[in-house]
């Protein structure tokens, strides 16, 4: 086990280095530099430019860059935000913990949402009740998120002013309200984005789920539990489930790269000062540092994700393990 | 007769500025019930830096405004040349021969971290300001100014190289005053990131509570200033870039104040019961700019654009009314020239070139660019009339626009190519002069100098200038100069009237729209100084009545952490 996860590890690291490598060169290649992203800038004159780009090392060979680049990364330095006081990953550290705490979230409804759908389907496969789920899943699996995201808005907020619109808290009365107002406050503002992430990995969850279920249904084991007189319902969620959550749980891990492609376009609408807006922020003004560094962040929780799959596979499967 | 008229009329201002500044000081924060509140306003883009030379966008300018304070105001009329309000200076007189204004600060003006505001901040200031390597975006506005002094620590003086109508706006207004002791050991070069862009200490009458990175900056009352304190306890900049996220924080009342340009939202939001909307002038204006040199070869004429009659003649060709009343209803008009209706100097009596399909086509035909038997497109001498626009993606305004201007020119028998590049190509090949047609859009301010950057003979032929189009004609120039040197507003309208008539005359460019912009407000805010050119300027006097405070209103002063 030790050998394997020292193996994942080892290839986990190489695809961060070629991750930030090529983030490096292409956001190097990408037209313009920090200093002539806004089109405001163009009044500045390309003298003035041409200094900050030399304070700031950008009219450097390339290569030369690249190297300093490396050596900074060695050290665990990402160098500084070329946009805003104080190094990248300052900035990073602002932005990831809203990321995860919306992403934790949207794959708890992810999996309690999808499992339970898809368990409900499979217990009454091609009823007509499993047909209409069935495409409402697809429907909803085939949405892009920011329009999700508007129509809850529409909904939730706009008309029935259920939850916030926009932010992590409440932008005065947070620092005012008891601990329990506080915790209240954050939940508020956390429900609509992350069950707009959650909904959408729910709908592609639950038909995995029900496909899994499907095929454990008519396994003898089952046939053998029935025929000891158990109820359906215990069979389903007592012998038939476990087994089919294997390929489910794997799925836990290779969520997080879409929740974190998903989290760009709700963390937009939802003004959540998050990863996905921090790096599209960063990208509309090229602030190289920023947007490498939330590459490298984006590739490390691909490959945690895929590590952390395997383990619970392992976990979950003691054929996996014994091997 | 003309020596005396400047320096009289100043201490005459300044005279009863003064008394006013006494009067309103005693008034300001001493109705108890007028103190508290709290309000949020919605923010387009997060600020990069807080350290005004820096100043790069209108929502950095919103904050500066609250947290620092230029030596004075300018009036809610928005008069450039008697129009003012104390702001650092509680009093100026000009010298005899009105080359040199002397600015008296107000003895009890202290930064926020608590030393005294003193002449040499106001000295040191301007030398961060015109410092080439700092980056100030409007550094040649200042370039008239010759030196600041300090006569003594309350007294500083703006020496000028000439007399000219705006000497006072340019002093006392374009710069906000920054703390020499905090910002004299800063490397100028790499100011942009400096830490203190994101702690400013200014001596405005808000300071900053907390910065929230990508979702929200909150000012607080500053409640020891020399001012009096503001009305308000706070007021949040909410970063809101999401538009319908924008829309819904403004119905629902999570947004107190919003600035909203386009038409759709403004028509969805005008008549919401709890928002009051009002309009403001229009500083921004957008053109198709000619090349009239060959793309990144400034030595050659273009083929096309160096020809007026060609460009007048696709100016011609294009109903801007429509297209502007489409795009836009009412938060945009018909421009008129390099120039928006709203500066002091702007005319709208100028005769612009009217949109007249049939008299294009003459005229085109009459430049030898006909339409041959059986094609579409018009040719002279085998060469067929077309060219690309190169146009922001950026621009959701310019993207729509030139769509439909493609169509009409193609009528016309004129083939346009979109060139759509993203924002920074779109800068780089700009300033490069790599293009045929730009669909391109300018800020001014209130004052006319901005034209000598953009649209001299000098601005053409400089290395770095801003005239990316290359327009030259020595009269404009000419004209524009005797404006800018006249003594007074009245004596420089006619050239600039001439000099405006010359330009559109020339079509360098067509001239397309001139966008307003609408603020939205919660109504129960009651402003005051809405000033035409910045609605924000009176913040720190506005009020929320008692009886109108919701929940957050209540919350009072508390220690910001930051």
């Amino acid at each position: 086990m030790r050998r394997f996860l020292a193996r994942r590890l080892a290839h986990g690291a190489a695809v961060i280095f070629i991750a930030a490598s090529l983030s490096f060169l292409l956001v190097h290649l990408a037209p313009g530099d920090p200093f002539s992203a806004t089109l405001d800038s163009a009044s500045i004159s390309p003298s003035v430019k041409a200094g900050w780009r030399a304070a700031y090392g950008l009219d450097r060979p390339l290569l030369e860059q690249y190297v300093r680049f490396l050596g900074q990364l060695a050290r665990g330095d990402l160098g500084p935000s070329l946009l805003q006081p104080g190094p990248a990953s300052a900035a990073l550290a602002d932005a990831v913990p809203n990321t995860l705490v919306l992403m934790g979230t949207a794959l708890v409804l992810t999996f309690i949402i999808g499992i339970g759908v898809g368990s409900w389907q499979a217990a009454r496969v091609g009823s007509r009740a499993d047909r209409v789920v069935g495409n409402a899943s697809l429907i909803v699996a085939s949405l892009p998120e920011f329009w999700l995201a508007a129509v809850f808005l529409l909904l939730f907020v706009y008309r029935f002013r259920v939850f916030p619109a926009a932010g992590v808290v409440d932008l005065v009365m947070h620092d005012s309200l008891s601990f329990t107002g506080r915790v209240i406050d954050r939940l508020r503002h956390l429900a609509l984005p992350a069950l707009t992430l959650g909904l959408l990995g729910s709908a592609s969850i639950a038909r995995y789920q029900r496909a899994a279920l499907l095929d454990v249904l008519p396994q003898d084991f089952i046939r053998t539990a029935r025929a000891k007189g158990v109820t359906d319902r215990f069979v389903l969620w007592r012998h038939a489930l476990r087994n089919a959550l294997v390929p489910t749980i794997v799925l836990a891990g290779l969520s997080l790269p879409t929740l974190l492609g998903g989290a760009v376009f709700v963390e937009q609408v939802f003004s959540w000062p998050g990863l996905g807006r921090l790096a599209a922020a960063a990208f509309h003004a090229r602030d190289y540092q920023v947007v490498i560094g939330a590459t490298i962040m984006g590739a490390v929780l691909v490959v945690a994700g895929g590590i952390l799959a395997d383990l619970l596979h392992a976990v979950v499967d003691p054929r996996v393990r014994a091997q | 007769m003309r020596e005396s008229i400047g320096p009289r009329i100043s201490v005459l201002v300044a005279c009863a500025l003064a008394l006013a500044a006494c009067d309103s000081g005693a008034t300001k924060s001493d109705d108890a019930s007028a103190v508290g509140g709290s309000i949020i306003i919605a923010m387009q883009n997060e600020p990069r830096s807080l350290l005004p030379p820096l100043i790069n966008q209108i929502d950095e300018k919103i904050v500066e405004d609250q947290i620092f304070e230029p030596l004075a105001w300018l009036g809610d009329e928005g008069h450039l040349d008697r129009d003012y309000r104390p702001g650092l200076a509680d009093s100026w007189s000009w010298e005899r021969d009105s080359t040199a204004i002397v600015f008296h600060l107000n003895p009890k003006a202290r930064w926020q971290d608590g030393p005294p505001v003193r002449a040499s901040d106001v000295r040191f200031t301007f030398g961060l300001y015109t410092d080439s390597i700092v980056g100030f975006k409007d550094r040649s506005s200042l370039a008239r100014i010759d030196s600041v002094t300090a006569r003594d620590s309350v007294t500083a003086v703006f020496w000028f190289k000439n007399r000219y109508p705006e000497q006072f706006y340019d002093a006392a207004t374009r710069l906000l005053i920054v703390p020499e002791h905090l910002l004299a050991r800063e490397p100028r070069a790499t100011l942009l990131t400096s830490a203190l862009g994101r702690q400013p200490v200014g001596s405005g009458r808000f300071r900053l509570g907390k910065w929230t990175p990508n979702a929200s900056i909150e000012l607080v009352a500053d409640t020891a200033n020399y001012h009096g304190r503001p009305n308000l306890d706070r007021v949040v900049f909410a970063v809101t870039t999401d538009q319908t996220a924008l829309r819904t924080r403004l119905t629902t009342g999570e947004i107190d104040l919003a600035e909203v340009s386009t038409p759709a939202m403004f028509r969805t939001l005008k008549d919401q019961p709890d928002l009051r909307a009002r309009m403001n002038p229009a500083y921004d204006y957008s053109f198709l700019l000619f090349n009239t040199r060959k793309p990144k070869q400034r030595q050659q004429p273009n083929a096309l654009f160096a020809d007026i009659g060609l460009r007048r003649a696709i100016s011609m060709g294009i109903d801007r009314a429509k297209l502007v009343r489409s795009q836009f209803d009412s938060l945009a008009v018909v421009s008129t020239g390099p120039m928006t209706r709203a500066q002091p100097l702007a005319d709208s009596t100028i005769v612009t070139i009217a949109y007249d399909s049939s008299g294009a086509a003459r005229l085109l035909d009459s430049l030898g660019w006909t339409l041959p038997a059986g094609k579409t497109v018009r040719e002279r001498r085998g060469q067929p009339l077309k060219f690309s626009v190169l146009v922001p993606t950026v621009s959701a305004n310019r993207m729509t626009m030139i769509v439909v201007i493609q169509e009409s020119l193609r009528k016309l028998g004129v083939e346009v190519t979109v060139d759509a590049v993203d924002g920074n190509t779109f800068v780089g090949r700009l300033g490069a002069r790599d293009f045929d047609v730009v669909f391109h859009g300018m800020h001014v301010e209130p004052s006319v100098s901005g034209l000598r950057a953009s649209w001299t003979v000098a601005s053409a032929r400089a290395a770095n200038g801003l005239n990316f189009g290359n327009y030259e004609n020595p009269r404009f120039d000419a004209h524009l100069d005797s404006a800018l040197a006249a003594r007074d507003l009245a004596s420089a309208r006619p050239h600039a009237k001439q000099a405006f008539e010359t330009i559109v005359a020339d079509a360098p460019a067509v001239w397309i729209y001139e966008t307003r912009t609408a603020t939205l407000m919660h109504k129960r805010i009651r402003p005051v100084h809405l000033v035409s050119t910045a609605w924000w300027a009176g913040l720190a006097d506005w009020s929320i009545p008692a009886a109108e405070r919701l929940p957050r209103d209540r919350v009072g002063l508390r220690v910001a952490s930051r």
